[in-house]
């Protein structure tokens, strides 16, 4: 059950009515934990015993360790035993298979006996977002920033609720069980902003990301044919297509959880509009990028030592950052160039100034992002070097040119992309500068309702048949 | 509370007030060649007397320059159109036909209809093409309703059925997923090619299949098909035996089929339902269709033993469709039964 399908939004009205029809907290609560359930087990209900156990270990761990803490003991051990638990039921289902394959072929190349070892092992959605909100929180727990959590029911809700289970933003503890905490009332609820969110998250993802799915495949499919115009069409294409398919996810996630009174994590601010690499990763996924620093960087000793223990430190971190989007070795090669991106900002910094060169510092990390999306997306190494090839020498490797928006068949493809980036662009500026927010402060209500309902007309139509699923809930 | 309420139902309000625009701006159905034959007709309908509505059996079986002819040559001159269309099926044909009716026709005498067995399932079992929700309506609705249950699906699979009729019957409503093909259709002429409504429709809608004009997917079902006559002709010694009769799990609407035929003759056109010529499996309702030979025409050319030299192997594209051959002798086959039936049907009834 995907937030674009018809059965979501029969389920969340369902939801929605009988969370405001019950009167206080606690059988809300209940009903809202029941959803959750329900809704992840919809992908497997098998994997409902994964997530309970996780949410058990962790509830448990961190019981310990302030028990421990009490005692004036640190706790540590329970602190290792549940990122044990979490990592492992991560290592495992995630990258066992990866690991493994690798393993294999290492000795292989060597020359040394080695056969196949890989497994059959379903990815449960959302594992490494339900894992890392967990992880978070015992390590929070460990750190004496926060409290447990009072009770059972409130930490499963927490990390099974269902707005952000699959795909983020990941939310942390010190954020969400104190709204469990809270009174609800329903006109306190500002149902137009979380609508108006649901919708936008709707479009990008239904609309935008959709439609760019198609030239997207089809340049990422064979690489080798086109021309570099085209391959360059191609990753821009794929820009907006995996921004708008994850911010629109993350929109809808917040605007749902809105609805139902609770607030979640920001998890994008205009990325391509960042003037820095690391400005870059303050407004991508905001929620990964703070966990990322929190729990790994920090841990890692951040910058508390010379340039070159930061400088590993960064690319440490951005590595990992890799490998939690995917067991492959393209995500680890996507995480090591923005590791050295950030490292090279770093020595930009030094030399050149906070601030200085703002136009060219914009191009050149859009154009780094751009190239890492290549590592991201591309289906092996070798169409990756091609593409890396065309989009850093401009190097033609064949004749093709992509079928941007095969209505519109005859357009030059120069045009046909313009016709879409560039009011995707201006839109994007424009809510950028916040007016969205200045439309909601002049205009009545009633108006913006009114718009509200053209722009689902539109967008039902504009939208493609055949659903795509989010990009992030592989990871 | 008052005020959510509102502003829900303003909402709701305005939403189908805009997908209600955007379907008056974009009325006809949507697949495919139907759009272009119903615009072409809405110019030349007064050109013709007999109208070929059914599915590319129709399409690529029914030549109306033969039929016309043979007509002509039984002394009784017509001028027809082949109405076929890929996909097409009995559930279909009701939105098509209340517009020929609104068309008011003056000229017409005969809707000849491929009748098929009022079956509710998709195509290649699945759902979610393009063409499959491009033909739910909602004048459609209630008689596919129907069809599903009275058929003898178990109740989860009725259940399943009802659901994606309703969902597509949604989705055809508020027009999702075609403002790329209306955006589309209307910057046509930016590139050289033609409005929609200005489609030719060559030979009088027939369309000839053959190994230069088939798709891909007919083109792989046909070499398949051909490369075995010996199955082919196993089939066609079952057909003839009649022991192959399938089992058949829609129930035959007849109440569509009456509000079908009683709408064409208020409107002063006299249906006749065709059953066309299949080479493997035999016509599914053929208990439903025995209960209307007495009161409406009824051409068989399922049966092997009424429909002569057209099941020879060599008029065959694939199972289910003609060559230029063998819809030339079963275009001829359909006049003579059209001129000797008058208003009797020429029904197997073994």
């Amino acid at each position: 059950m995907i937030f674009s399908e018809p059965r979501f939004l029969l389920f969340f009205a369902l939801v929605f009515g009988v969370h405001w029809m019950l009167r206080s907290n606690a059988p809300r609560k209940v009903w809202l934990l029941a959803a959750s359930l329900f809704f992840y087990g919809s992908w497997n209900w098998k994997l409902l015993a994964l997530i309970l156990g996780c949410a058990t270990v962790d509830y448990v761990c961190a019981r310990l360790i302030a028990r421990a803490r009490e005692r004036g003991a640190s706790g540590k051990k329970w602190l290792i035993t549940s990122l044990c638990y979490d990592l492992g039921t991560l290592g495992f289902f995630k990258y066992y298979n990866f690991f493994a394959d690798s393993a294999v072929d290492f000795l292989q190349w060597l020359g040394l006996p080695a056969s196949e070892v890989t497994l059959s092992i379903v990815l449960p959605v959302g594992i490494s977002f339900f894992t890392f909100q967990a992880m978070s929180y015992t390590i929070d727990v460990y750190r004496g920033k926060l409290k447990p959590a009072p009770h059972f029911l409130d930490f499963v809700l927490f990390v099974t609720f269902f707005p952000q289970l699959v795909a983020g933003p990941i939310v942390r503890a010190s954020e969400f069980l104190p709204q469990l905490q809270k009174k609800r009332v329903f006109r306190d609820v500002d149902t137009q902003r979380a609508f108006g969110q649901f919708l936008s998250g709707f479009i990008k993802k239904a609309v935008i990301a959709d439609l760019m799915a198609g030239p997207v495949e089809a340049v990422f499919a064979g690489p080798a044919e086109y021309t570099a115009l085209s391959i360059a069409i191609g990753v821009l294409c794929y820009a907006i297509q995996i921004y708008c398919d994850f911010s629109g996810y993350s929109d809808m996630a917040i605007g749902t959880a809105r609805l139902l009174g609770y607030d979640l994590t920001k998890n994008f601010n205009f990325p391509y509009l960042a003037t820095s690499i690391t400005d870059f990763w303050r407004r991508w996924h905001i929620s990964l990028s703070g966990w990322l620093r929190d729990y790994l960087y920090i841990s890692l000793g951040g910058n508390r030592g010379s340039r070159l223990f930061t400088h590993r430190n960064l690319a440490l971190t951005m590595l990992l950052g890799g490998l939690w989007h995917g067991a492959g070795w393209n995500f680890i090669i996507w995480g090591a160039i923005h590791g050295l991106a950030l490292v090279v900002h770093k020595e930009w910094l030094r030399y050149v100034g906070e601030g200085k060169l703002p136009i060219l510092s914009r191009l050149i990390t859009l154009y780094t992002v751009l190239l890492a999306w290549i590592y991201f997306r591309a289906a092996n190494f070798g169409d990756a070097w091609v593409m890396t090839k065309a989009w850093v020498l401009w190097q033609s490797p064949g004749e093709k040119t992509v079928e941007l928006w095969s209505p519109i068949a005859a357009w030059p493809v120069e045009h046909r992309i313009l016709l879409l980036t560039v009011p995707l662009l201006v839109l994007h500026v424009l809510t950028n500068w916040g007016v969205h927010r200045f439309c909601r402060r002049v205009l009545p209500a009633w108006l913006v309702t009114m718009l509200f309902g053209v722009l689902s007309a539109i967008a039902l139509s504009f939208m493609p048949i055949e659903a795509r699923p989010f990009i992030y809930f592989q990871f | 509370m008052s005020k959510h309420l509102l502003h829900v139902a303003l909402y709701a309000v305005i939403l189908l007030l805009t997908a209600s625009v955007i379907r008056s701006y974009d009325a006809l159905p949507y697949w495919g060649m139907a759009r272009g034959k119903l615009a072409f007709l809405e110019h030349h309908l007064e050109d013709y007397d007999v109208l070929f509505l059914g599915s590319s059996r129709v399409h690529n079986g029914f030549m109306p320059s033969v039929f016309d002819e043979r007509m002509t040559e039984l002394g009784e001159p017509v001028k027809s159109f082949c109405w076929g269309q890929s996909g097409q099926r009995q559930h279909d044909y009701d939105p098509i036909i209340d517009w020929l009716i609104g068309q008011r026709p003056q000229r017409l005498k005969y809707l000849m209809i491929e009748l098929h067995a009022w079956v509710q399932g998709p195509r290649n079992n699945n759902w979610m093409s393009a063409h499959e929700i491009g033909r739910h309506q909602w004048q459609t609705f209630r008689t596919r309703a129907v069809s599903l249950l009275i058929g003898r699906d178990d109740f989860g699979t009725k259940c399943e059925k009802l659901l994606h009729c309703g969902a597509h019957v949604l989705a055809n409503t508020f027009r999702i997923g075609q403002g790329p093909r209306i955006l589309d259709e209307n910057l046509a002429p930016l590139d050289g090619r033609k409005r929609w409504k200005r489609w030719r429709i060559p030979h009088e809608g027939w369309k000839e299949l053959s190994q230069e004009t088939a798709r891909k997917r007919r083109l792989k079902v046909h070499e398949e098909w051909r490369s075995r006559p010996d199955r082919a002709a196993g089939q066609l010694a079952k057909k003839r035996e009649n022991i192959a009769i399938p089992r058949f799990n829609g129930g035959f609407n007849h109440g569509g089929m009456e509000r079908q035929i009683e709408r064409l003759r208020a409107a002063g056109i006299e249906p006749i339902y065709v059953i066309m010529p299949h080479y493997a499996t035999n016509f599914l309702g053929r208990d439903g269709a025995l209960e209307w030979a007495d009161k409406v025409t009824i051409l068989e050319l399922d049966r092997p033993q009424l429909a002569g030299p057209i099941y020879d192997f060599s008029n065959w594209f694939d199972s289910a469709h003609m060559i230029k051959s063998g819809a030339q002798l079963c275009s001829k086959k359909i006049a003579e039964f059209v001129h000797e039936a008058g208003k009797k049907a020429i029904f197997d009834s073994k």
